[in-house]
């Protein structure tokens, strides 16, 4: 009796896991790969402001894709994302070449500034009507992303669009790492010797930059701009004061990173259950706090570390 | 046969018509000519301007010029890493850059790097070979043995294993002349090798470079030291914005009146005293 009612509550929480927890945990793995990988690159050429400018200027050109189409439309999404992003880094040129600014400062006035109007335009009427809104834009709509399967259907048929989106984008952006491994490390260590030996940087500079806005994009919409941003920084940061080797520091920032991601994920979902509260915390959110808490704390272990070993 | 001809082609190289190659130019040529070579960001203010002088065959030339007289531009824009007014001012082996990129190795500014990069002295070096790779191929058994042997050459067999955080500046420096050793180039380019090194890595280097002449290579390398400049080098550039006087090292920088002539107060400070080195 009590054995059949243990074995149904069993079956029940495994249902919950499959059908609410592995698809979010899932995208936002997929999300930590696309964007981890192609952070390390980032930060080992000192660019990590790239991915935040490119994080923040997309959003006009998502919301544009919207209200031309008036739907979901990945092509829409892509096409309108890529010209706002494009457009972003032409005018972050000119601002720098009219004002002289460090290219940092240039960067930085026009990604808030696309990122502000971006924000201005989900006001618009025909925004509104396509689910897009300030909250979603920041942090994701990771706890939607479950199962739906339809009566009689294979359970791959239910799996979200956002989930399958962010598997290509994490495959490509591993793939594009694999490709270019030597050129990548070559140009972040020594860009102008390996201008010498044949690398062509503005040719793998422009390929990288289309490579990290698919990773972005696809995962803006799943998992929001906060933690779109922390992905592209914190683990490289995290594993960069334990790391020697360009593979480890690969291997440790994603390890760690999906640790702090399926971490975050439980403690959003769960925690506010053990203080007898109902309401779950964001996903995203608290990823991304974990993330960024993270870093401090792998530079003081560090310097622990040193102290005892000194 | 081949060789006489060799020779005395190479023995007009100054005063030769540019293109009097025949069947193999690349054999024939000077490694290195630049004819009126000016490089910088703007016309109005060109640290380089209207260079001309052709290196030998297996000579060994010191460019020498006071702090700022644009050294490093010189040798950025003759490899293109730099905007220059005419790109085909500048010939290798007769030839523009990108068809003879695997004759040519440089060695940038060891205090341009960033040495936290997390990578191992011999991954370093193996970056030398990256361009005889190719894309898509991996750094192979072959490959490594070959970096391990560049590391040995310059003394740090032992620590080909070490994170390149961890070597000391004239280690880092060993390990750069190491990277452009494997590249196996015929023409290579220093920039300030010696600046900030112990006494150690400068004879190292010293020798190292010292025996790619012996086998024919050609070595200019931009030097502050007018110290130990006669000792090392055969050749001289004097240069300053110009080049000022290009020959034997003793004939052309004995003339100390050249120097006053043009105001040049030649120190023997490396440009890079006042970086700040990690782990010194």
């Amino acid at each position: 009796m009590s054995q059949t009612s243990d074995a149904s509550a069993l079956s029940d929480t495994l249902r919950t896991l499959l059908v609410f927890d592995l698809p979010v945990l899932v995208a936002a793995l997929m999300a930590l790969v696309a964007c981890g990988t192609l952070g390390n690159w980032l930060v080992l050429r000192k660019e990590s402001m790239t991915g935040d400018a490119i994080a923040h200027s997309v959003l006009p050109g998502l919301v544009g894709g919207f209200l031309v189409v008036g739907r979901h439309s990945v092509v829409a999404m892509f096409a309108g994302a890529a010209i706002a992003g494009v457009a972003a880094i032409l005018l972050a040129g000119w601002v720098r070449r009219q004002t002289k600014l460090e290219s940092g400062a240039a960067l930085g006035i026009v990604f808030t500034a696309f990122f502000a109007f971006g924000v201005a335009m989900l006001e618009m009427q025909g925004a509104r009507q396509v689910d897009l809104d300030p909250g979603c834009v920041l942090f994701g709509a990771l706890e939607t992303l479950f199962l739906v399967v339809p009566h009689g259907g294979h359970w791959i048929s239910g799996v979200p669009r956002e989930v399958w989106t962010l598997t290509g984008a994490a495959l490509l952006a591993v793939l594009f790492s694999v490709a270019f491994w030597k050129e990548l490390a070559a140009l972040a260590f020594d860009r102008e010797h390996a201008h010498t030996t044949g690398v062509s940087p503005r040719a793998l500079d422009q390929l990288m930059l289309c490579v990290t806005s698919v990773a972005i994009v696809a995962s803006f919409e799943a998992v929001g701009s906060v933690l779109v941003i922390s992905l592209l920084a914190c683990p490289s940061l995290i594993a960069a004061p334990h790391t020697v080797h360009l593979r480890g520091r690969f291997a440790m920032s994603l390890g760690v990173g999906s640790l702090l991601t399926v971490l975050g994920y439980g403690m959003a979902a769960y925690a506010p259950n053990l203080f007898g509260t109902s309401t779950a915390l964001n996903a995203a959110g608290m990823i991304a706090t974990l993330l960024a808490l993270a870093v401090p704390v792998s530079y003081s272990i560090r310097a622990l570390l040193n102290r005892r070993m000194a | 046969m081949m060789d006489a001809t060799r020779g005395a082609l190479e023995g007009s190289a100054g005063t030769r018509p540019a293109k009097s190659a025949t069947e193999s130019p690349t054999r024939l040529h000077a490694p290195l000519e630049l004819r009126n070579f000016s490089a910088g960001y703007s016309a109005s203010e060109l640290p380089v301007v209207d260079a001309s002088f052709v290196l030998e065959r297996g000579s060994m030339t010191a460019l020498v010029g006071p702090n700022g007289a644009g050294k490093s531009t010189m040798l950025k824009g003759i490899l293109g890493l730099t905007p220059v007014h005419d790109p085909s001012a500048a010939r290798f082996f007769g030839e523009p850059l990108e068809r003879v990129r695997g004759k040519v190795a440089y060695l940038p500014q060891r205090s341009e790097l960033d040495w936290s990069f997390p990578a191992s002295a011999l991954d370093i070096v193996a970056m030398g070979l990256y361009g005889r790779l190719g894309l898509f191929r991996r750094v192979g058994r072959a490959a490594r043995a070959e970096a391990r042997e560049a590391l040995a050459l310059v003394g740090l067999a032992h620590a080909q294993d070490k994170p390149i955080g961890e070597l000391s500046g004239g280690q880092r420096q060993r390990v750069l002349v190491a990277r452009a050793l494997v590249q196996r180039a015929e023409l290579v380019l220093l920039d300030e090798p010696f600046a900030n090194v112990d006494e150690v890595t400068e004879q190292t280097i010293a020798r190292v470079l010292q025996e790619l002449r012996a086998q024919g290579t050609t070595i200019l390398a931009v030097h502050h030291d007018l110290g130990t400049v006669r000792s090392i080098f055969a050749d001289a550039i004097l240069f300053n914005t110009r080049v000022l006087a290009h020959g034997p090292v003793r004939a052309t920088l004995a003339d100390a009146s050249v120097a006053r002539a043009y105001g040049l107060a030649l120190n023997t400070a490396p440009d890079t005293a006042h970086d700040a080195e990690r782990n010194s």
